[in-house]
């Protein structure tokens, strides 16, 4: 970060290589919607490329990236309100017809996988979409933040503004409310 | 452990963010606890199951975009930036000329304190462009003042520290020298206990380590405040500054004393140097931390 703050465009390209996947999930996984990501995601690195002489290296990078997005998540859940939940799904469904869409990797794999597998797994992503976008933002984001994004407590905390041991406490309950909400689910596996 | 202390640990439990004897007191509690036994393994179940939300890549198209903006953005700007100078032409004058009032300014008091007379003009040409040359270097590292927007060191700081405690220290030096304070404390009787068991040498290099001690760190427990990280390297930056800045007025003052007497009192200074500017910062940060 200190020679991409030096102008270096080799560390740019470094840093978005390492980031711009986990955060673009990030921001997908948040919203429930693909298309939004990718807006938010340019306004994210153009926000981090204007900002980067105000990073302190006291701080850790992840913390300090992660915390930038997570105010765009919220600065763009403020302005939709409820519009979320449904463009989520009429996308969703879009998506799922346009094999285009879907990352080389995955669509390999997809081949190689049984109709009936195939139709569980998406069935079982779907819900657990669901189920997450069903949870407040404060809970999906410490579950994004520490499932997918492996950050560990006392750095999640300091994204988040609280205490570790708050952050901890968001976490158990956020669970417990996946857990009810993922009932049926479990049974698929 | 309690079913609350195990509740708490749960979402580090699952993650893997645990320490194996946290693992193993927790696990040590679930073999006794059927409740808290069944919530950790639906928990655990429902933390596996977010796994099989596949991860996607961002478009081709968005990456290249970012890509492209970012990258003639710091194009352009490093085409923009003027070349980087170490220090401008006018800044620079500035730095020769406080350096050179500073130096005048020393010798003067030096001259009211210690006596002269013993040093060859060639000598104390040397030793006065000596002074000058660091000085006019304490004070380009001033106006340089390159480490202010959040890099890792202070220059500002460590020259303003360094060049007050300098005048602390000559105006010590005027007050009550390190020579007076040693004929004082030969003729007193506790000074002469000290003596005898330390030696001349052993008083100097103590008198001398506090002289470089007490203002050093007074001044740069004053100036902490502006160091926002590493306070130890300020403070040993701040240090070397000073016992540099202070070793000129050490030789004009032991003209008249033996090579060890000498030697003692430099040592003295870089004990005193090395251990009270980082104390001073570093009690600084660690009050306001």
């Amino acid at each position: 970060m200190l020679a991409y703050q030096g102008g270096s465009k080799g560390a740019f390209e470094e840093l978005f290589a390492r980031y711009r996947t986990r955060l673009f999930n990030y921001l997908r996984r948040s919203l429930g919607d693909s298309v939004q990501a990718e807006d938010l995601l340019q306004t994210l690195f153009l926000r981090v490329h204007r900002a980067r002489e105000t990073y302190e290296p006291s701080a850790a990078f992840s913390t300090w990236i992660y915390t930038i997005a997570r105010n765009l998540v919220r600065d763009a859940l403020d302005k939709e309100r409820g519009e979320i939940a449904r463009k989520v799904i009429m996308r969703k469904s879009q998506r799922e017809t346009d094999e285009e869409s879907v990352p080389a990797e995955e669509r390999i794999a997809a081949e190689h996988t049984a109709p009936e597998t195939k139709l569980q797994q998406k069935e079982i992503a779907t819900r657990l979409q669901q189920a997450l976008l069903s949870l407040s933002l404060e809970q999906r984001e410490i579950i994004l933040l520490s499932k997918y994004e492996e950050l560990s407590f006392s750095e999640i905390a300091a994204v988040l503004g609280c205490s570790v041991t708050a952050a901890k406490v968001r976490a158990f309950r956020a669970l417990k409310a996946l857990r009810s909400m993922l009932g049926n689910v479990k049974e698929l596996c | 452990m309690t079913c609350e202390e195990v509740r708490e640990l749960v979402p580090e439990y699952v993650s893997g963010h645990l320490t194996s004897a946290e693992v193993h007191a927790l696990e040590l509690h679930l073999q006794t606890c059927q409740s808290c036994a069944a919530e950790v393994r639906e928990l655990s179940h429902v933390w596996d199951l977010l796994g099989q939300w596949p991860e996607e890549v961002p478009a081709e198209q968005t990456v290249n975009v970012i890509r492209q903006t970012v990258v003639s953005d710091l194009a352009t700007r490093q085409s923009a930036a003027p070349a980087r100078e170490i220090l401008p032409a006018r800044k620079l004058i500035w730095a020769i000329v406080d350096g050179l009032v500073f130096t005048l300014g020393s010798v003067a008091v030096m001259a009211g304190v210690a006596s002269l007379e013993g040093f060859s003009a060639p000598l104390l040409l040397g030793s006065g462009a000596l002074w000058s040359a660091l000085y006019i270097l304490a004070f380009a590292l001033y106006f340089r003042s390159g480490g202010q927007n959040g890099a890792v060191v202070n220059l500002r700081v460590i020259a303003t520290a360094g060049l007050f405690t300098m005048g602390f220290s000559l105006l010590a030096a005027r007050t009550l020298s390190v020579e007076k304070l040693v004929q004082h404390c030969q003729i007193s009787p506790w000074g002469a206990a000290l003596f005898r068991c330390v030696g001349q040498e052993g008083a100097y290099l103590l008198f001398g380590a506090l002289y470089a001690l007490a203002p050093l760190l007074v001044v740069s427990f004053a100036f902490g405040e502006r160091v926002q990280r590493r306070p130890i390297l300020h403070g040993l930056l701040c240090a070397g500054l000073f016992f540099l800045l202070t070793l000129p007025a050490i030789y004009l003052q032991c003209g008249a004393f033996s090579l060890g007497v000498g030697l003692s009192w430099i040592a003295g200074a870089f004990l005193g140097s090395v251990a009270g500017a980082p104390l001073g910062f570093w009690l600084r940060a660690r009050g306001q931390s």
